[in-house]
């Protein structure tokens, strides 16, 4: 398995308890580097996919290597620990409204066992680059949802993953602002990081060189082929 | 600091929770303490109680036809002395024993020739029923018809007393240490299924079990050390307060004594910590475990 693939997913299935596959036959590589935009309607399974990317949901069948290791039999606690080496944008954003915005972003540092100031300045330079200098002792549910995207971006970035996932990131928020929050995507992917983002209305950004895989119905149809 | 307050915030707003914290162990030090220094001092009275008891005897000479009792009390209390386990043997007078019987007797109605039984008091270096028994036996080969009497009605029912009173001094400290642990399995319990969200949300960015356990130890850590040092400071501030208070009262005025209790109080603080350790670990793995279980 070559190690310059961050992700591979072998004929992987996923079901919901007894429910039908709600991810079918799914083969999927993802170099390193790369940046992948998945599209797809509403109930396609995009939120699925990056669950199952994040390891916090098993496939049912089907094999996936994250970082050249085989992960699809993982034991939970090495599937957290793994887990420190991605960064997730949920959907549903999910901060911690008793945490201020500073706290939230360097949250992932300290549950590492980091001590503060060893990453003080990066949550601080990541705070400025989001654009969050005046709120950085605010508490979420003070925020704009633009604001609140922003602080979850940073808090997915901040432990420097090599896999960096988001869930609509721009769902919430208006074009403006969308195409600011890709820019930092951007960004990022130049930096090194390998992204995946989904979206159900991708916005056209001509300045990201970005791969288009659409999702429908739980089958993945990657560029250049078409749905059976 | 901030680091510190954001490990301490990931359940709960810290401060809250602390203060809470703080009193509830708190308080219950300060009782814990309360009854065990309680009980030692009355422990410490009732064992002094017990030793003068045990020190004293009396002996008992009858009156007899023909032999002057007064005169066998002195040859009795004589062959007592020569006994090394007797430290002193004092015969009574005539106003001492009639004093004694005043309760019993109308002594005033008493004539002079009318024969009084005469007493002699003993002082012993030991309580020891069978080195009694031998000192009867020697006196009544010289000085027949003497009684010895004793006090072991009172010493039993001592003992007694110093059976329950130590059983409570440590049984309460005991119950309460129970309660505190059912508390902080509960309150953690509850804590936790109250911050479900959170908790997953922790294991999403890659907390693992034992992450999240620490610093919920931590948090318990300060607290519990500050209350229960304080508590106990407290406790002892307050026998301190009553030995000083000048109420005439024998008892109470036993509090000088620190020796008693002082060492046994710095124990609370000890085991409370150590009861909160064991008890928070128990309780954030358990609690832990069965959220990660769904
Ligand atoms: N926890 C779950 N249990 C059972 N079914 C689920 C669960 N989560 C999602 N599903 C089902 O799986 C399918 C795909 O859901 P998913 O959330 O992946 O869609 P999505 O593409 O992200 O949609 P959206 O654009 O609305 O976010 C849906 O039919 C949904 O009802
Ligand atoms: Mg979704």
């Amino acid at each position: 398995m070559p190690t310059s693939d961050v992700l591979r997913l072998e004929n992987v299935n996923v079901r919901y308890g007894d429910s039908a596959e709600v991810l079918r036959e799914v083969n999927f590589t993802v170099p390193r580097g790369s940046f992948h935009f998945i599209v797809g309607a509403s109930g396609a399974g995009k939120s699925t996919l990056l669950k199952l990317l994040f390891l916090s949901l098993r496939p049912s069948d089907g094999e996936m290597f994250l970082f050249g290791q085989p992960v699809h039999n993982a034991w939970r606690s090495r599937r957290v620990l793994l887990r420190r080496h991605i960064g997730m944008v949920f959907q549903d954003v999910r901060l911690i409204d008793h945490m201020s915005v500073y706290e939230n972003i360097a949250l992932p540092r300290a549950i590492a066992g980091e001590r503060e100031r060893d990453y003080r300045s990066d949550v601080r330079a990541l705070i400025n680059w989001t654009g969050l200098e005046t709120r950085i002792d605010a508490y979420p549910p003070t925020l704009s949802d633009g604001e609140r995207q922003r602080v979850a971006i940073a808090r997915a970035v901040v432990a420097r993953p090599i896999l960096l996932l988001a869930d609509e990131p721009t769902g919430n928020v208006d074009g403006k602002v969308g195409s600011l929050l890709l820019q930092l995507f951007a960004e990022l992917n130049r930096l090194g990081t390998t992204v995946l983002i989904t979206t159900h209305n991708p916005v056209e950004q001509d300045d990201i060189d970005a791969q288009l895989v659409r999702l429908e119905r739980g089958r993945l149809i990657l560029p250049g082929t078409e749905a059976p | 600091m901030r680091s510190a307050r954001l490990t301490k915030q990931w359940l709960l707003p810290a401060r809250a929770s602390s203060i809470l914290l703080f009193f509830a162990v708190g308080t219950m030090c300060y009782l814990a303490a309360i009854s065990l220094g309680t009980g030692l001092l009355l422990v410490h009275a009732v064992d002094g109680w017990t030793q003068e008891i045990s020190s004293r005897a009396s002996l008992r000479i009858d009156v007899l036809e023909g032999r002057d009792t007064q005169i066998a009390a002195q040859q009795a209390a004589r062959a007592a002395e020569r006994n090394p386990n007797v430290i002193r043997a004092a015969p009574l007078s005539r106003e001492e024993i009639e004093a004694i019987l005043e309760p019993w007797l109308d002594t005033e109605e008493l004539g002079e020739e009318f024969e009084l039984p005469a007493i002699v008091n003993l002082r012993l270096r030991v309580y020891d029923k069978q080195v009694l028994g031998n000192l009867v036996n020697e006196i009544q080969r010289q000085v027949p018809g003497v009684v010895l009497e004793t006090h072991d009605a009172w010493r039993e029912r001592l003992e007694q007393t110093r059976r329950w009173t130590l059983a409570v001094a440590f049984g309460v400290p005991g119950l309460i240490a129970a309660v505190a642990i059912t508390v902080m399995l509960l309150a953690t319990h509850v804590v936790f299924t109250g911050n479900r969200p959170v908790i997953e949300l922790l294991h999403l960015l890659g907390a693992r079990n034992g992450d999240i356990a620490r610093a919920g130890r931590k948090r318990t850590f300060v607290p519990c050390l500050c209350a229960s040092v304080l508590a106990t400071l407290l406790a002892l501030a307050t026998f301190e307060a009553v030995a000083r208070a000048d109420t005439g009262h024998p008892l109470l005025e036993t509090a000088a004594n620190r020796e008693i209790y002082a060492g046994w109080l710095a124990l609370v603080p000890v085991a409370s910590i150590l009861i909160a350790r064991i008890s928070v670990r128990i309780a954030l793995i358990r609690s832990l475990a069965r959220l990660s279980r769904t």
